[in-house]
């Protein structure tokens, strides 16, 4: 007699606690995932080797081994959406806090899968990391912004792109509003100047520099500044101190001085007290990592660009900051 | 020990005979790195015109010509051209000469000034400082080029230390050694570059090698260890071509071997070690260079060692002056061109030997 009531007790917990452990698995799915108006699920993205990537709802667990897309994502909303990101990441301080940090130069796939993503991004494919993750049936999207896109509409472009992936649509949208409407402001303030200010913008102390055919190079078209370097020779080419010379920058930015090469130091390279902006004290050292990353933050670096080469027409405000400037500029 | 060395002394006449030899080629060789390095003075990406450069050349030596010139000019061909012309060429002759000398010591056709690990010490070197987010000078001493000379050094010396057995340095063992050392040389350095990947571009740079940064201060830090160096090898040359007999025989010659290896080897990584740090890693000059030498002018080493200097010379400062001029305003890495040049060199140095082995 007991055994037969112990032997119901045993039942009803049993078929208690599977019907509780199925409440809250279903329960989980409809949590964050909220479809906008304007989203419209499934999507298809089309990744930078060609093959297509169909998504069914919008991802709630990304691992983003791309800074560029990290800040993106953030900007959009969607840092909730993010399990992981990139070592690399610093910017904004929400994503720099996110425990879980992955190398996006030499990843783990086991430590990729063991996160359980339902959506890999990656802005090159590193070691066949892309073909691996498709044979484990893990959706990846190889979206290489880095060095595919080549303009500021580009990158608007990338930004609206991704908020469609992610169900945040609206966002994006409002948010390249913003950033096109100072765009066009930048634009316009130097709609009457006919030959901008030769540059020179230094990657690092061996003369690679950026040339008219990447976004950091479209920065300078779009002020109408003459790179001193011209477009169809590669997008990083590596000069000679000669020719740098001979070409005479009226301006130089330095993307390298928290490795020691401060406006001060180039001015004292043997050589160049001939050049025009060393002369005039027209070195600056920016932010490389807004230079270096497509995201919205790049438009800041139109500003502050536009600033530094048209001093008459930008005007500082009393309380300015430069918001892109390294410890070490002016 | 000078004793049997005394009674091979050879008649005045015999001697004179020896001599006559090396300073005509010597005499010649020089003229031809001077009429080198002028030529390669008239190029780069700014469109100087020749007698222009000649003429900045004598007002800066302080002539009294008047300077009808733009004063970018100037600088160009005083303070860039000049400095990495003459940079490349002290970096030719020496890692020629210091070839030459390692390839007489290991008496090995592959042996190069690279094999006891300078090249990986000063890579790891340079690499730790170029990652670091500061850089600082000691005077006109860059951290970098400090850096690259003291990890040079401690790679050879802890080859010389792994290899040495009492008072012996076996030469197998001190090329197992130096490989060793290399290798884990290069593997750090591999790791910090893709663990540092905003700086992966300017550490491959410096390891490539190149003239791109020369500045009359690295040309005054290289002097001094390129000159001592070469003054310290050239009397040595006799008792290489004696080395050249195995080790046993050079002794029973009165040869002291241990201590003539090591000075020869100390003498010659020190001046590659200050050679790479102000240039980076450049290949097969060291291997190459000695190699044309002998075929021109024969295998004795009083020879060897002056004449692949000045061929070393001039065969660099005709890859640096492709490198900056050949695509104006690009810089190729001159490791590229003197790879090119050396690869085809090897290829016929192959086919001569199957052949001398086949009609043997």
């Amino acid at each position: 007699m007991l055994r037969l009531i112990w032997q119901f007790v045993v039942l009803v917990t049993l078929a208690g606690s599977l019907a509780f452990v199925s409440a809250a698995c279903n329960g989980g799915d409809e949590g964050g995932a909220q479809i906008e108006p304007g989203d419209r699920f499934p999507v298809t993205l089309t990744r930078s080797d060609g093959q297509e990537l169909t998504l069914e709802s919008p991802p709630q667990r990304m691992v983003v081994l791309s800074p560029g897309h990290v800040e993106i994502l953030f900007a959009i909303g969607a840092g909730d959406q993010v399990v992981a990101v990139d070592q690399n990441v610093g910017f904004p301080p929400e994503a720099a806090a996110v425990e879980t940090r992955l190398s996006g130069l030499e990843p783990s796939v086991e430590a990729i899968v063991g996160l359980d993503p339902d959506l890999v991004i990656v802005s090159y494919d590193p070691g066949d990391l892309v073909e691996t993750l498709d044979g484990l049936d893990i959706p990846v999207f190889l979206d290489n912004i880095d060095v595919g896109i080549t303009s500021i509409d580009g990158v608007l472009d990338a930004i609206e792109q991704v908020g469609v992936a992610t169900g945040r649509t609206a966002e994006a949208q409002r948010l390249v509003g913003g950033l096109r409407e100072r765009v066009d402001a930048v634009v316009a303030a130097v709609e009457d100047v006919e030959e901008g200010p030769r540059v020179y913008h230094e990657l690092d102390e061996t003369f690679f520099t950026v040339s008219p055919d990447t976004f950091v190079g479209d920065l300078y078209n779009t002020l109408k500044a003459q790179n001193i370097v011209g477009a169809g020779e590669g997008p990083f080419p590596q000069l000679t101190q000669e020719a740098i010379i001979d070409r005479n920058p009226e301006v130089i930015l330095l993307a390298d001085a928290e490795f020691g090469q401060t406006p001060e130091v180039v001015a004292a390279r043997p050589g160049w007290d001939t050049i025009d902006a060393v002369a005039n004290d027209r070195i600056y050292a920016v932010d490389p990592d807004i230079f270096s990353r497509p995201g919205p933050r790049i438009v800041d670096g139109l500003e502050e660009l536009a600033r530094l080469l048209y001093p008459g027409l930008f005007p500082e405000e009393e309380s300015y900051q430069c918001l892109v400037c390294s410890a070490g500029s002016a | 020990m000078l004793g049997v060395l005394r009674r091979q002394r050879l008649s005045a006449v015999e001697a004179a005979a020896l001599r006559r030899p090396v300073l005509g080629p010597f005499a010649l060789g020089l003229a031809v790195v001077t009429l080198t390095a002028g030529f390669a003075l008239l190029w780069g990406a700014a469109d100087i015109p020749p007698a222009t450069v000649g003429l900045i050349l004598l007002h800066r030596l302080g002539l009294p010509i008047e300077a009808d010139w733009p004063r970018s000019w100037s600088a160009i061909v005083w303070e860039v051209r000049l400095p990495r012309v003459l940079l490349a060429g002290l970096v030719g002759a020496t890692l020629a000469y210091a070839g030459a000398t390692y390839q007489g010591v290991f008496r090995n056709p592959l042996a190069e000034p690279y094999l006891l690990g300078v090249a990986a010490g000063a890579g790891l070197g340079a690499t730790i400082v170029i990652i670091s987010p500061v850089t600082f000078t000691y005077g006109p001493l860059s951290a970098v080029a400090a850096a690259a000379f003291v990890g040079a050094i401690t790679a050879t010396t802890v080859t010389y230390l792994l290899a040495r057995v009492g008072p012996l340095v076996p030469t197998t063992t001190l090329i197992l050694a130096g490989v060793a050392v290399g290798s884990l040389a290069t593997a750090a350095i591999s790791y910090l570059m893709l663990t540092n990947e905003d700086r992966t571009l300017p550490v491959l740079s410096w390891l490539l090698g190149g003239f791109n940064t020369a500045s009359w201060e690295r040309v005054w830090l290289l002097l001094p260890y390129a000159a001592i160096g070469g003054l310290i090898l050239l009397p040595f040359g006799r008792t290489l071509n004696v080395l050249q007999l195995n080790e046993e025989q050079a002794r029973q010659l009165g040869v002291n071997v241990e201590a003539v290896k090591l000075t020869l080897l100390a003498a010659a990584s020190l001046a590659t070690a200050a050679a790479v740090a102000v240039s980076g890693i450049i290949g097969f000059v060291g291997l190459v260079v000695p190699h044309v030498a002998r075929l021109l002018w024969g295998p004795d080493f009083r020879r060897l060692l002056p004449l692949s200097a000045v061929l070393g010379a001039s065969f660099l400062i005709l890859a640096d002056l492709l490198a900056r001029a050949a695509a104006p305003p690009h810089e190729i890495p001159v490791g590229i061109i003197t790879a090119f040049a050396g690869a085809p060199f090897f290829l016929y140095l192959l086919r001569r030997q199957r052949r001398a082995t086949l009609y043997a």
